[in-house]
């Protein structure tokens, strides 16, 4: 009867209910989890084109985010990194979906927005995208910063240098924190500049201009492009002296501001200020000549960020 | 007759080896491949042979934090070690010194692999099963210490091999395997924390006295009575293991002082011991997290350094031994591999913290990781003893064979099943679950149509197949050398002024940045109390710059209580270079009266040798000098002070004093004297040169009487 007794499937099973009693498999985690930690840096250089791209390297990322997701799936930020790796190979689809979770169990981090809203962007859904970087714009700043300064997943050494950083540890905190702020700043800019195009390309003139216009009143990024889309906006919507306002603006601040001096042309001619609109397109057409292709400056193109 | 299985025994036993050697042939040709702690072992190794070889045992090291005790670094390495001048061999072979310790720490991991197979073949009686074992062992992550961690080889070697004779011993009293079993011993005596092995033991003898009482008495009475009748050599023995304990002894008797610090290490720790370590500390560095129970089967293409590993048909025997029969052997040996791993696991269980409370020397322990390492071994024991039994199952007649075959089937194939939930696997898992299942099979149900040699190589096939590809990954995917502390070391290079470089410089600085450097690291600091104190207290700067020089004369001295030191004061002359030094010292006689009272403002700093100051002799435990002034100095020599240095002054001795906080000061008198400062007694140095020639003889006389007891044996035979 007690044979069965003396079989070795015994002592494993006594051994895995004694290990269920005494591994403490919360603990266990949590040590996983905080080993797994890597600095973002390389993603973050990557993100800005200050890297190059190396598959090795990229494809540790993609492992550890995975990894880190398997133990913790309610993990906003890892599933961020890991959409944001998705998107940089070209899965749009599995990045889309995974910033949509992440965003579900965070819904204050700016970078999500502002990467899903990037996403659509760059795929012509423009009313997903202007929706997506409305969203970005509303979440508090402070929350985002917070965040990012504390997780373990978006741990960043920052512009610091590295190898100092047990021994300059306060100075490096500070340094990255700055940075990270720096970062924010710029990232709100682009995200304006994006809600401008997206309702510029959806002819939605009225939110174009009102977004234009809180471009304008920030003074923040690129000014000229705030007055040039606030005055096309206005064009569109027969509010003339506005788009003549705008414009002129645009061409004070920057007098090479091409598109500038046609939309100007156009509305001095529909106000039958014809000779006025005529010395216009003459300054159109000089830079015309000069940039056959447009400003390179002009052209505006948005990436995925990692913050 | 025997000549052909002599020779199929020979290359079955060569072949894994050689494809050991083939996957890290890229090491052997000089792929940098060390990191971390091999590449500091490579330092401590390199840095002690190369001074002994030029004369001198290193006691102290001038070169790093202002100088400190030496001790902990030849604990490292176990200084006596014979099997260390394989290093000098290689190197005065003309191979590089990188390559020579390499090769170096490969033999010697190999020599511990080849105990193991002895092991084994005691416990088990049987070449087969001592040779997977072998296999088993070769092939596991406990070689990649060799490269990454070169203190668990050395402590691994010489355990596997005390176990060894233990075994021997116990199974059969004979001269030769007790001097084994007492060099054994003096080796991991001189080894950092002999007290790892004192754990192992305990847990082998207690679990033998539980499990085979009958046995043991028997073992400790034949014991004594082998004892008995060999006295001397008993006494030989006893006193070898005393005189090996000596060192490890005196540096715990040093570093319970409370004198020396190891700042990254003491810090927090409930004990005076500068090896103490926190609990905290030692669970941050437990094995959760590099080890998961998903990573000892997916993502082994992606692996660097091979913590925990065993061939996968480790686990696929596991499996297969449900059915079989426990016996006491098995327990114990599960019983040791248990509690090593549940120790390992540190703040996972709660054995450890009940160790860490209550058994004093787990409060030394940062590394408790190294536990797993020294559990591999015993779970290939218990897994090629599982293997036995389960070989032995014969089933006989149609249903039952049937029932094997299905058991089989459903083992491998719920496995891979298994495997394929884990995720990731590399493919040569797969294939190995496969060709066992199928070579099972072959064995149950064809096993007296095929020779039984044949299976033994196609097992060790299926052992090598999954390791062979991971260890290749394993090698392709390892980092570049990884330059960590301590840089290259160099050996009796004096110089008259150090290095003076920013802190930024100590991690990216040149490969020799950090050696005679006037600033320190004091997150990672290992010395004096003195001397890391004074760092914290004065800006570094301020501290650099006066530190470069390693001489002072000067004509002012200002006594100082340790209870009532003046930092900002010390602050101020070393910023200025004052002609004033600050003396600590109990004994008032020591300040004797100055009477130039027209001194130069400024100390005399020594850039060079000149006709007043000249350095005649140095290396890394003394120097001598020649003075010559008109008046009475007081003299400091910037290298920490430590109560072990003497000072001569023309052939008689005079008294150090704490001079300037943290380093040595001594009067000189007018006129011509030679000056020497030592560290440690001439006895001192004669104990050590001593014990290296008796671990060498003893090592010899060792190998003697294995030699002499295997040709009787075989003159028996």
């Amino acid at each position: 009867m007690f044979k069965w007794a003396r079989k070795s499937a015994v002592l494993y099973l006594l051994i895995f209910l004694l290990g269920t009693r005494i591994f403490d498999l919360n603990k266990i985690h949590l040590k996983i989890l905080n080993f797994l930690v890597v600095p973002v840096d390389y993603l973050y250089d990557l993100s800005k084109g200050e890297a190059a791209f190396n598959k090795e390297i990229f494809g540790a990322y993609l492992d550890y985010y995975k990894q880190f997701i398997k133990y913790s799936p309610h993990s906003p930020d890892a599933l961020g990194m890991l959409a944001f790796c998705y998107s940089y190979l070209g899965d749009q689809p599995k990045a889309v979906s995974l910033y949509k979770k992440a965003i579900l169990l965070e819904p204050a981090f700016f970078w999500f927005h502002y990467n899903l809203g990037a996403l659509y962007f760059k795929q012509g859904k423009y009313p997903e995208a202007a929706a997506s970087l409305r969203r970005a714009f509303s979440v508090e700043r402070k929350k985002t910063l917070n965040l990012l300064f504390n997780s373990h997943i978006l741990f960043y050494l920052g512009p610091s240098e590295r190898f100092d950083f047990p021994v300059k540890k306060a100075t490096a905190q500070k340094d990255v924190y700055s940075d990270m702020a720096n970062h924010l700043k710029e990232g709100l800019d682009h995200c304006q500049e994006m809600l401008v195009l997206s309702y510029f390309r959806m002819k939605a003139y009225p939110q174009m201009l009102k977004w234009a216009e809180v471009g304008i009143e920030h003074r923040q990024g690129d000014i000229p492009f705030f007055y040039f889309h606030g005055g096309v906006a206005a064009y569109q919507l027969e509010n003339y002296p506005k788009a003549v306002l705008f414009l002129n603006k645009c061409i004070e601040k920057d007098p090479g501001y091409m598109d500038a001096y046609y939309y100007l042309g156009l509305t001095l001619k529909v106000m039958k200020k014809d000779d006025q609109a005529a010395v216009v397109f003459k300054a159109y057409d000089s830079l015309r000549a000069m940039y056959p292709q447009g400003r390179p400056m002009d052209r505006k193109e948005y990436s995925l960020m990692v913050f | 007759m025997n000549r052909p299985n002599l020779w199929f025994d020979k290359a079955k036993f060569i072949s894994p080896v050689v494809l050991w050697f083939f996957i890290f042939g890229g090491y052997w040709i000089g792929k940098p491949c060390m990191t971390m702690h091999g590449m500091d072992y490579y330092h401590l190794v390199k840095y002690f042979m190369d001074n002994l070889i030029h004369g001198s045992f290193s006691l102290w090291d001038p070169f790093r934090n202002w100088g400190k005790p030496d001790d902990f670094d030849n604990r490292f390495i176990g200084e006596f070690n014979p099997f260390m001048w394989l290093y000098v061999i290689f190197s005065k072979m003309g191979i590089p010194l990188y390559l020579s310790f390499l090769y170096y720490a490969m033999l010697y991991y190999l020599v511990g692999v080849i105990g193991f197979y002895f092991l084994a073949k005691r416990i088990f009686q049987d070449k087969n099963l001592a040779w997977m074992s072998f296999v088993l062992l070769l092939f596991s992550s406990v070689g990649f210490t060799v490269f990454n961690n070169f203190c668990i080889t050395l402590l691994f070697v010489p355990v596997i091999w005390f176990f060894y004779f233990l075994v021997a011993f116990g199974q059969e009293p004979r001269k030769h395997f007790l001097l084994g079993l007492t060099f054994s011993t003096m080796i991991i005596l001189i080894t950092y924390m002999p007290f790892y092995f004192l754990t192992i033991w305990a847990a082998f003898v207690l679990g033998v006295g539980v499990l085979f009482p009958g046995q043991f008495v028997k073992i400790i009475s034949k014991s004594f009575q082998f004892f008995k009748e060999n006295k001397f050599l008993t006494i030989i023995c006893l006193f070898s293991f005393i005189l090996s304990a000596v060192p490890g002894w005196q540096w715990n008797k040093e570093a319970s002082r409370g004198e020396y610090v190891l700042s990254w290490r003491h810090e927090g720790s409930p004990v005076e011991h500068s090896a103490g370590v926190n609990i905290g500390t030692i669970n941050a560095g437990g094995v959760v997290g590099p080890v998961t129970f998903q990573g000892l089967f997916s993502d082994l293409d992606k692996s660097q350094h091979l913590m925990f590993y065993i061939s996968i048909f480790v686990y696929i025997v596991l499996l297969l031994s449900i059915i079989n029969n426990l016996n006491r052997r098995l327990i114990l040996i599960f019983g040791v591999a248990f509690f090593l791993i549940l120790v390992a696991m540190a703040d996972m269980a709660p054995v450890h913290k009940f160790l860490y409370d209550h058994v004093f020397f787990f409060k030394l322990f940062r590394n408790i990781f190294y536990f797993l390492y020294m559990s591999i071994p015993v779970i290939i024991l218990f897994v090629v003893e599982q293997w036995r039994l389960f070989l032995e199952h014969k089933p006989s007649g149609r249903r039952e064979k049937f029932f094997m075959v299905l058991f089989l089937l459903l083992v491998h194939l719920g496995f891979v099943f298994f495997l394929t939930k884990m995720g990731d696997v590399v493919w040569s898992s797969y294939l190995t679950v496969y060709l066992s299942l199928s070579l099972l099979i072959l064995f149950f149900l064809a096993s007296s149509k095929i020779p039984r040699r044949v299976f033994e190589l196609l097992f060790i096939g299926i052992v090598i197949l999954q390791p062979g590809e991971v260890f290749t990954h394993s090698v392709r995917n390892s980092l570049s050398v990884v330059e960590w502390f301590p840089k290259e070391r160099f050996f009796s290079h004096f110089s008259f002024v150090r290095r003076f470089e920013s802190d930024n410089l100590l991690f990216k600085g040149p490969t020799e940045g950090i050696q005679d450097h006037s600033g320190i690291v004091p997150w990672k600091y290992t010395g004096l109390k003195y001397s890391y104190i004074l760092q914290k207290e004065i800006p570094s700067d301020i501290l650099e710059r006066y530190t470069r020089y390693k001489f002072f004369v000067y004509d002012h001295i200002q006594p100082m209580q340790e209870k009532s030191v003046n930092f900002k004061r010390i602050k101020e002359a070393f910023a200025k270079q004052e002609n004033l030094a600050f003396v600590f010292s109990e004994d008032d006689a020591a300040f004797s009266p100055m009477d130039d009272q027209a001194a130069a403002p400024q100390a005399l700093r020594i850039h060079e040798n000149s006709s007043d100051f000249e350095v005649e002799r140095f290396d890394v435990n003394s120097i001598q000098l020649k003075t010559r002034f008109d008046g009475w100095k007081f003299l400091v020599y910037n290298d920490s002070f430590y109560k072990n240095w003497q000072a001569f002054i023309n052939g008689k001795r005079t008294e150090i004093m704490r001079a300037n906080y943290a380093f040595k000061g001594i009067w000189l008198p007018p006129g011509n004297n030679t000056v020497y400062f030592r560290y440690g007694s001439r006895g001192l140095y004669f104990f050590n040169y001593f014990m290296l020639g008796f671990f060498y003889l003893f090592f010899i006389y060792l190998l003697w009487s294995c030699y002499r007891a295997g040709r009787k044996e075989t003159a028996y035979v």
